[in-house]
């Protein structure tokens, strides 16, 4: 019967015509239809901060080097992830994400709660050659972060298109970004209490690569590797909740 | 060409199109894919009915069998816990001593604190606990702080030059870089450390007057924290200068660049990320490490 009528379709243009509006109008409901209620499906986090000018940097060199084709930002809701890297990730730990960095293969260790585990100085030197510090490790050596200069003079342009697509940063961020990325990664320059005014009380203030007169991508990066898994405290209550 | 054509060999009508004489035969669709098309769809319809599947508004259909992930995490989690709750228990009971003489406690020890130092500590300190450069040996008999397993759980706890408020500290300051000393003074100090600690130096002609001066420099800048007799003090953690372990190195250039930059080294808390017993866990097998 069914074939039948398929028969009978593909005879008329007309009708096939609605008949494949109305096969694809149900796949594209399905896929358009949850974003209408996206704000309700997504967990408030008062205490979320967003990211400061020095990791969004850094952010943008993690997108740049590939890491997210090794390496998730997205400890799943399996038993075996919890146990070894902590609370499952929420959609409220993403929401300034643009775009997300989940990844889809590990071929090394989930990232997304990272922030604070190893030092400064490991990173650095993992950074730099991971075999330094890791002899079995097979993850590519990225030795330019440490001699490269950090270019901070179009952040201004990063944070305002972050905030064209919801990030809230205010006037104040977007046009002391240059300033407030050096800042971060200098703490002896005054302009760093700004800085923490800006973006908070928690914000890591330090000399990342352990070079203090230059600012280069590797302050940016171990300043972005340093805060994952920080920015809010929801997944810790809510784990702590359902157990 | 609406004519109804039948292909004499097969018994098929054909399609009715024709190009330079070859004619397409109207074949239905095999039974076998009908029947895998058709599976699909009911196993479709099936998952959809039991499983978490429509969007519908603010809310999604649960599913009949009510299946959600984060419940079944949480229920694994509880059962692991009942399983493992009877030694973590005792973990958490017995002090040092008498985990040691336990040997259903050792083998938590062994296999447990085996899995947690792989996935938290091997990083720095090696998977077999042996450390590198800048980064401490767990398997060798120099301790910065000490090799109580009481010192090393508190340190766990706290970290070393960490963000933990009752972080541990210790901080060689940089006396090249602060202004202190100056280049040569720090050379005739680092002559004197390493004469001291038995390894070769350069005996130029005014060696034993370098020396002397070295060991005066030593005596009012460094004698403070790493003692008279340079065995350092491990209730401050400075490390013992004259045993054959050099964290940052024993060669001239690094003991220079140590006084003149200073060290920091830095040990991250675990307090927030792992649980007591995981770290009294830790605490003992590192000192288990050899």
């Amino acid at each position: 019967m069914i074939i039948k009528t398929h028969y009978r379709i593909e005879k008329n243009s007309i009708a096939l015509v609605l008949a494949i509006i109305l096969v694809s109008g149900i796949g594209g409901l399905f896929e358009i239809a949850p974003l209408f209620s996206i704000d309700e499906t997504v967990e408030s986090a008062p205490d979320m901060r967003v990211y400061t000018p020095l990791e969004l940097a850094g952010r943008n060199i993690y997108m740049r080097e590939g890491c997210y084709a090794c390496h998730s930002q997205m400890v799943r809701t399996l038993k075996d992830d919890v146990d070894r890297y902590g609370p499952y990730s929420l959609a409220a730990e993403s929401q300034y994400d643009h775009p997300m960095l989940w990844g889809s293969k590990r071929t090394g260790p989930d990232l997304a709660r990272l922030g604070e585990k190893y030092s400064d100085h490991w990173h650095t030197m993992h950074l730099n050659n991971p075999r330094d510090v890791v002899p079995e490790s097979i993850m590519p050596a990225y030795r330019w972060l440490l001699r490269t200069p950090l270019d901070t003079q179009d952040l201004s342009l990063h944070l305002n298109a972050m905030r064209r697509v919801g990030v809230p940063y205010d006037d104040a961020m977007i046009s002391n970004a240059t300033q407030d990325a050096l800042a971060q990664a200098t703490p002896e320059l005054s302009t760093s209490k700004a800085l923490m005014e800006r973006y908070g009380e928690e914000t890591n203030v330090r000399v990342f690569d352990g070079k203090a007169d230059t600012v280069t991508e590797m302050d940016a990066l171990v300043a972005y590797l340093q805060i994952l898994g920080r920015l809010t405290a929801l997944p810790y209550q809510e784990s702590s909740s359902t157990q | 060409m609406s004519l109804i054509e039948r292909d004499n060999h097969s018994g098929y009508t054909t399609t009715g199109h024709e190009w330079n004489g070859i004619k397409e035969l109207n074949t239905p669709i095999p039974r076998i894919v009908l029947i895998c098309l058709a599976g699909t769809f009911l196993f479709a319809v099936t998952y959809w009915y039991l499983m978490p599947s429509w969007p519908l508004g603010d809310r999604f259909y649960p599913g009949k069998l009510g299946i959600d992930q984060r419940t079944t995490l949480a229920e694994q989690t509880r059962e692991a816990d009942k399983l493992k709750r009877s030694w973590i228990q005792s973990v958490e009971a017995a002090d040092f001593e008498a985990i040691y003489f336990d040997n259903a406690l050792m083998a938590a020890v062994n296999d447990s604190g085996a899995r947690l130092f792989e996935d938290n500590c091997s990083m720095c300190h090696g998977r077999l606990g042996v450390g590198n450069l800048s980064y401490p040996s767990l398997a060798d008999e120099s301790w910065l702080w000490g090799d109580d397993p009481t010192v090393i759980y508190e340190t766990l706890r706290v970290g070393i030059n960490s963000e933990h408020p009752e972080s541990r500290n210790a901080i060689m300051p940089a006396f090249g870089q602060m202004g202190v000393l100056d280049a040569g003074t720090i050379d005739d100090v680092v002559t004197y450390v390493r004469t001291e600690a038995r390894l070769p130096v350069l005996r130029t002609r005014d060696a034993s007057k370098r020396l002397k001066a070295g060991q005066a420099t030593y005596k009012l800048a460094c004698s403070g924290c790493h003692g008279t007799d340079l065995k350092g003090n491990q209730s401050i953690g400075t490390p013992n200068l004259v045993d054959r372990y050099w964290l940052y190195g024993s060669d001239k250039d690094s003991v220079f660049e140590s006084i003149w930059s200073g060290r920091q080294g830095h040990m991250p808390s675990w307090e927030a990320r792992l649980e007591p017993y995981e770290r009294k866990l830790l605490a003992v097998y590192t000192t288990t490490l050899d």
